[in-house]
């Protein structure tokens, strides 16, 4: 089976959970262990954590964060946020990461992505790079200084992967909180390029984004922003999609509950009265 | 001294509080530690792991773990549980990064699984995928057969058959769980696998009879 995976992003600044908007407006979500808690409870199948901040303060992502989101989070965790050393990566996943993201120190330790994947093995290094068009080409944003570098973004990505990365994390910086859809052609050509799976990230609007980005061929799709204001957010797009490459979630909803936006649509007054009396079975917790 | 009936082995690799957080979830009392005689006087002992085979042997034989673990294990009283490449530990021989020896307690040796999966299928393989029990095993009694478990390897364990108990299918079928007597090894997390993996680790625990609740044992 090949299963696609809907990632959960988490962004934080410090200890407080936040949304970006074109990586220029942020706005306070509150504690990144609550969000951490109702993506795992609604079956989210990966989450991100990432500390915005941490490499521009010169500073690693707090490892106190990681071990209160572990204690109520039985999802798959990836962090990410100012990690420069194979020492730090192994603070973090003894606390409870299972895998680590790098970004800006692809291009300023290069040779970091190769330690951390010796010492931890391929599959727990994720290299996370942001991109921004210009014309049709795709460059690699440096967020520290809010900069377009000199570097390709395909460029990075073999480079990445060379260097032993077992992941891309690819974000669109231009559609970053803005909910349009996912830039499908980068993602095509990322995808045709390297030979390790591929997370697309930014742009998520309503499930049928998800839709049209798993054909790329990435492997998984992180959504942030678009998870945080609906009940049950993951559990409804997995119903929508209600697809075989997806994992089904097993809380229940069927594909014509959902709304296009990926909301819950409101039932029909007669149907709700005949639940007051539904005894429902309890599961195992 | 306090004695827990399990413990989770820290040996500086791998992620010993999510399991132990998992673990307590499911109403075991739990501590993380390497001291032999608190893993002496295990009921089972959770061996970790996310890092490469040949660190984590060093390390292992750096601690001096190696003996007092086969020791354990050679005494049949205690569980040994092994998850990802904590399972893969307990191959003879791995060709990860360079050719490292195993603790060799199931015969077998882990490959790299560009060796099995066809190229249509990316590699490390990450994600959620199902099991096909190869046995019947009374461990397997609280899960549901199309419930997925969460997989994150480059490596896979190539075991024989009588000691292969479930296999997972991504471009190939191969190895997802290994049972030998005492040792058990999983190569998805079953501690990250949400519901479906607590309910895994509870059959576990049942079908060895070994009490999930608080058991506190002082000795002098």
């Amino acid at each position: 089976m090949d299963n696609k995976r809907i990632v959960g992003k988490i962004l934080i600044d410090r200890n407080l959970a936040i949304q970006s908007k074109g990586f220029s407006t942020y706005l306070p979500l509150g504690k990144p262990e609550i969000l951490a808690e109702f993506l795992d409870q609604w079956q989210v199948d990966e989450v991100l954590l990432i500390d915005r901040t941490a490499s521009i303060r010169g500073e690693v992502i707090d490892a106190d964060i990681i071990s209160t989101v572990v204690e109520v989070c039985r999802s798959p965790l990836t962090v990410g946020g100012g990690i420069a050393s194979v020492e730090q990566a192994e603070v973090l996943v003894n606390k409870g990461a299972d895998r680590i993201a790098i970004n800006s120190e692809l291009h300023t330790k290069p040779n970091l992505v190769t330690q951390l994947s010796d010492m931890l093995g391929r599959q727990a290094v994720v290299v996370s790079l942001d991109f921004v068009m210009q014309g049709q080409q795709a460059l690699v944003f440096d967020h520290k200084t809010k900069t377009t570098g000199q570097y390709q973004l395909l460029d990075a990505c073999k480079l990445a992967e060379d260097k032993g990365a077992g992941e891309l994390f690819i974000h669109s910086v231009d559609r970053d909180g803005l909910g349009t859809g996912y830039e499908l052609d980068v993602y095509q050509k990322v995808v045709s390029s390297v030979a390790i799976p591929v997370i697309a990230s930014g742009g998520y609007g309503k499930p049928s984004h998800v839709q049209d980005v798993i054909t790329t061929g990435v492997n998984a799709i992180a959504i942030g922003n678009g998870l945080n204001y609906v009940e049950h957010s993951i559990a409804l797009i997995k119903a929508y999609l209600n697809s075989a490459s997806i994992r089904k979630s097993d809380m229940g909803y069927l594909a014509e509950q959902v709304s296009e936006e990926g909301r819950l649509i409101k039932q029909q007054d007669d149907y709700l009265d005949g639940l007051k009396f539904v005894k429902r079975e309890g599961r195992w917790v | 001294m306090i004695k827990v009936d399990h413990v989770v082995l820290d040996y500086g690799l791998g992620n010993a509080n999510s399991i132990a957080s998992c673990l307590r979830e499911i109403g075991c009392h739990v501590i993380i530690s390497s001291q032999f005689d608190q893993l002496r006087c295990a009921k089972v002992i959770y061996i970790p792991g996310v890092g490469s085979f040949n660190q984590a042997m060093s390390k292992l034989h750096q601690k001096g773990l190696v003996e007092v673990l086969t020791e354990i294990k050679d005494s049949g009283k205690t569980l040994m549980v092994g998850m990802c490449l904590g399972m893969q530990l307990f191959a003879q021989s791995s060709d990860e990064n360079s050719y490292t020896q195993g603790l060799g307690w199931i015969p077998g040796h882990v490959k790299h699984l560009n060796e099995r999966v066809n190229d249509q299928h990316t590699l490390p393989h990450i994600g959620w995928n199902t099991l096909s029990k190869k046995t019947d095993d009374s461990l397997f009694d609280l899960v549901n057969p199309l419930e997925s478990f969460y997989f994150d390897h480059s490596f896979y364990f190539e075991v024989d058959d009588q000691h292969n108990y479930a296999c997972t299918h991504y471009g190939a079928e191969f190895t997802a769980m290994v049972k030998r007597n005492n040792v058990v090894g999983f190569q998805f997390h079953p501690e990250k696998s949400q519901q479906a993996g607590k309910r895994l680790l509870m059959g576990l625990l049942n079908s060895y009879h070994i009490d999930r609740q608080p058991v506190w044992i002082t000795n002098e």
